[in-house]
């Protein structure tokens, strides 16, 4: 009988699998960030390119240093490291190279490093790691404005310098938000929705962006309850709150933080309900941030900020809205 | 009627492989020489045996008496000689006092005409038959038909329902018996409305059968009996999504159809018990899909009781293949896989595959990232994820009262989706063991 010419191999059940792992769907992330990053390359220049590479690689050296300390296998084949540093480029605006390449490396360090292994590893992070990297360079810029008058005691050869990291003044080249913030002019909504030159890479294409967003929802790695519930929240709270909705609609992170950054699968709750409140929440938050303590000098982070303070909520979230199980359930 | 509601979450479409058998009639294989029947093929209670070594036995005849509440009698297929009674290995972790048989060159030729008018018989009746038949339920769980069909006092069956979704992959067991079987189905069904005292009866199959839908619509003349389709999605075939489909009713958690006056009976047992009304036929042969990429002659075939799974594959043209196969004793999701093929073919055997190691696509495990997939695909409603990363962290007493691992129909369809490959339904299997051995010694500690 030929029954022995085969290997036999036996195994537990399922004997199925559906061939989706991690690096798979990794993949499919990268795809969605494809549009955006193409577009911002085109309106940012190579500018883009330094900003990739010094996030990337401060991410992989975060995760390959955090796992090495903790004597765990190296991981970096499964996607993810490189995934927060693409994102954690995508949410910066681009500086002079001088200033980046230090900085931003070790923004991208300290996202994977501190914040996904060293708060539990893969999996297990409370905090959103590109946000928290961001933000952590957001406070060192902001720490900077506070040290102007004392680098420039110590020498005045420093100004040009603290001028092109624009803390100086303030001005941001390009934020729309900015713009209208310091009454310049605002840009076209259209050009917003489809290209626009200034702010970080993630803030050049509404219309990128949502492409992006898109595909993931088809692709079944995300479902449209976050992205739908911050953005309409949101779009509510402009409606009331400020004389130009869609302007503040389409400017800023809005898009690219409620579809690739709020939908994160470690850090969003899992239930629907749960979603919808996590969003609404951000949404809320948002507006708070951009229409009520604007002259706070963390307004260019509010997305950011919002979608981690609702990260520290996911766990009781998911505690009030667990569904109920077959058999407990209430059918009218 | 036609059902189009999606009650049972997730949309996991699994690959079906069903067109390897789907067309094949069910035959006959050649005779084995020698059968091994267990006394235990059932949940519940082992059979003692009524034959001993050396006794000559007649094809039908009663060799395992039903002992106590659950349990369900053994017959022999064939006639010929008792060689032995010994225990023997009836599964990877199984083993069984079985009745080796040397089966004689002679076969009688019984159980094919009639010999009772399934309309005469009354309720008692059909159940103290479906007793003295041995039958149980054929679609995999073997548990003794006659409890099902004697709810407790308190209890009515309003409804029965047959299962034809047959919902795993390869297998076409049911698919072929409604087609080739029809009008014996309807008078299962029959019986199985007098038996039960239920006012209706609904057929249900997935909807990639709509020839056996044809099938039985045509063969049905029964106002109270109708046929209809579910959609074809993992586990339809489920007793407790079933119900969901057709009813829209959800069985109590930890409770049984009846306490939802419903019945719920497979394809295979439905047309067994009908045999046995009609036939006077006990259960000693069945339908079984050999199927799989591996195997050189897919089919379904008619096999007896007790015959060797050896027998079978090399009836089949044995394994073709050189890359690592897997031989599934059922199907794909909940199958288990052997490597002993002198265990003999049993009551609730539906399947045996063979099938490519690849389909498996082994990695190795990672930290649950919470996609999400298990939880969403989730027929039963729990929380897979959460209970896999609780089991993996000791945390058992957790995984019973907080995230309901009692609750698991352990289909499989978590472990399918994991992205991490985290064995989670091995994981709740295994845990489901411990948490009851830890709970029966505290038991057994407190007392």
């Amino acid at each position: 009988m030929s029954i022995d010419k085969s290997p036999i191999k036996t195994s537990p059940a399922p004997h199925f699998h559906s061939g989706v792992t991690i690096s798979s769907a990794m993949t499919d992330l990268f795809i969605a960030l494809m549009p955006i990053t193409i577009v911002s390359l085109f309106m940012l220049g190579p500018q883009v390119l330094i900003l990739l590479a010094t996030c990337v690689t401060g991410a992989l050296l975060g995760e390959v240093a955090a796992r090495k300390y903790k004597g765990e296998e190296i991981t970096l084949y499964d996607g993810t490291a490189l995934i927060t540093g693409v994102l954690l480029a995508l949410i910066l605006p681009p500086a002079p190279w001088w200033a980046m390449v230090p900085l931003y490396t070790i923004g991208g360090f300290f996202s994977t490093a501190i914040v996904k292994e060293a708060m539990g590893g893969l999996g297990r992070n409370r905090f959103n790691p590109a946000l928290s990297g961001r933000v952590l360079l957001l406070f060192g810029r902001n720490a900077l404005i506070y040290m102007v008058p004392f680098i420039l005691s110590i020498s005045e050869a420093f100004e040009p310098y603290l001028h092109e990291l624009e803390v100086i003044d303030l001005v941001s080249a390009a934020t729309p938000l900015y713009a209208a913030s310091e009454g310049l002019a605002i840009p076209e909504i259209s050009s917003m929705f489809l290209a626009y030159e200034g702010g970080a890479p993630a803030e050049t294409s509404v219309l990128a962006v949502l492409a992006g967003g898109i595909y993931l929802i088809v692709r079944g790695h995300i479902k449209p309850h976050i992205p739908v519930s911050v953005i309409s929240t949101f779009f509510i709270m402009a409606l009331i709150f400020s004389g130009q909705p869609f302007f503040h609609l389409l400017g800023g992170g809005l898009f690219f933080g409620s579809f690739f950054m709020a939908t994160d699968w470690v850090t969003c709750p899992l239930t629907s309900k749960g979603q919808i409140i996590y969003g609404v929440g951000i949404g809320i938050l948002i507006a708070l941030f951009r229409f009520f303590i604007a002259d706070l000098w963390v307004s260019p982070g509010g997305v950011a900020f919002s979608i981690l303070i609702m990260n520290g909520f996911v766990r009781y979230i998911d505690k009030l809205t667990a569904r109920p199980k077959y058999g407990q359930q209430r059918r009218d | 009627m036609k059902i189009d509601r999606d009650l049972f979450p997730g949309v996991t479409k699994l690959p079906y492989f069903k067109a390897l058998t789907s067309d094949k009639k069910i035959t006959r294989l050649d005779r084995p020489e020698k059968i091994m029947v267990p006394l235990k093929q059932h949940i519940g209670t082992p059979c003692p045996s009524l034959v001993e070594a050396g006794e000559s036995v007649e094809m039908g005849q009663k060799i395992g008496r039903a002992e106590g509440g659950v349990s369900a009698a053994v017959h022999t297929p064939y006639s010929g000689e008792v060689l032995d009674i010994k225990e023997y290995p009836v599964g990877p972790e199984d083993k069984a006092d079985c009745v080796v048989i040397d089966v004689a060159d002679e076969q009688p030729d019984k159980f094919t005409e009639q010999i009772r008018d399934p309309e005469v018989v009354n309720s008692d009746e059909v159940i103290e038959i479906v007793k003295e038949a041995g039958i149980v339920g054929m679609g995999g769980a073997a548990f003794p038909t006659p409890v099902k069909l004697q709810p407790p006092e308190d209890k009515t069956i309003e409804t029965v329902l047959i299962n034809g979704a047959e919902c795993e992959p390869y297998l076409t067991v049911d698919h072929r018996l409604m087609l080739e079987k029809a009008e014996k189905l309807i008078g299962g069904a029959k019986l199985l409305l007098k038996a039960s005292g239920a006012e209706e009866c609904m057929i249900y199959t997935e909807d990639n059968k709509l020839d056996a839908l044809e099938a039985i619509e045509e063969a049905n003349d029964d106002p109270r009996i109708c046929v209809d389709t579910v959609p074809t999605k993992y586990p339809q075939g489920s007793e407790k999504m079933l119900i969901q489909a057709a009813l829209d009713k959800q069985v109590p958690s930890g409770g049984l159809p009846f306490d939802i006056g419903v019945l719920v009976q497979n394809v295979g047992t439905t047309i067994a018990i009908f045999e046995a009304v009609a036939y006077d036929k006990p259960l000693i042969e069945r339908v079984i899909t050999v199927s799989g990429q591996n195997i050189a002659k897919p089919g379904n075939h008619m096999i007896a009781i007790g015959t060797p799974i050896s027998h079978v594959l090399e009836q089949c043209g044995g394994i073709e293949s050189d890359e690592p196969t897997l031989v599934l004793n059922g199907g794909p999701m909940m199958g288990v896989a052997m490597d002993d093929f002198s265990i003999p073919v049993m009551k609730g055997t539906i399947g045996i595959l063979a099938i490519p190691a690849s389909m498996e696509k082994t990695k190795k495990m990672r930290p649950c990232v919470r996609c999400n997939k298990c939880n969403e695909g989730c027929p039963v409603l729990i929380y897979p994820s959460y209970l896999s990363v609780c089991i993996e962290e000791g945390r058992l007493e957790e995984a019973a009262e907080v995230w309901d691992i009692f609750d698991c129909i352990e289909c499989g369809i978590c472990s399918y989706v994991c992205m991490s490959h985290r064995p989670i339904a091995q994981q709740i299997r295994r845990a489901k063991q411990e948490i009851k051995a830890m709970r029966e010694q505290a038991a057994e500690g407190g007392s």
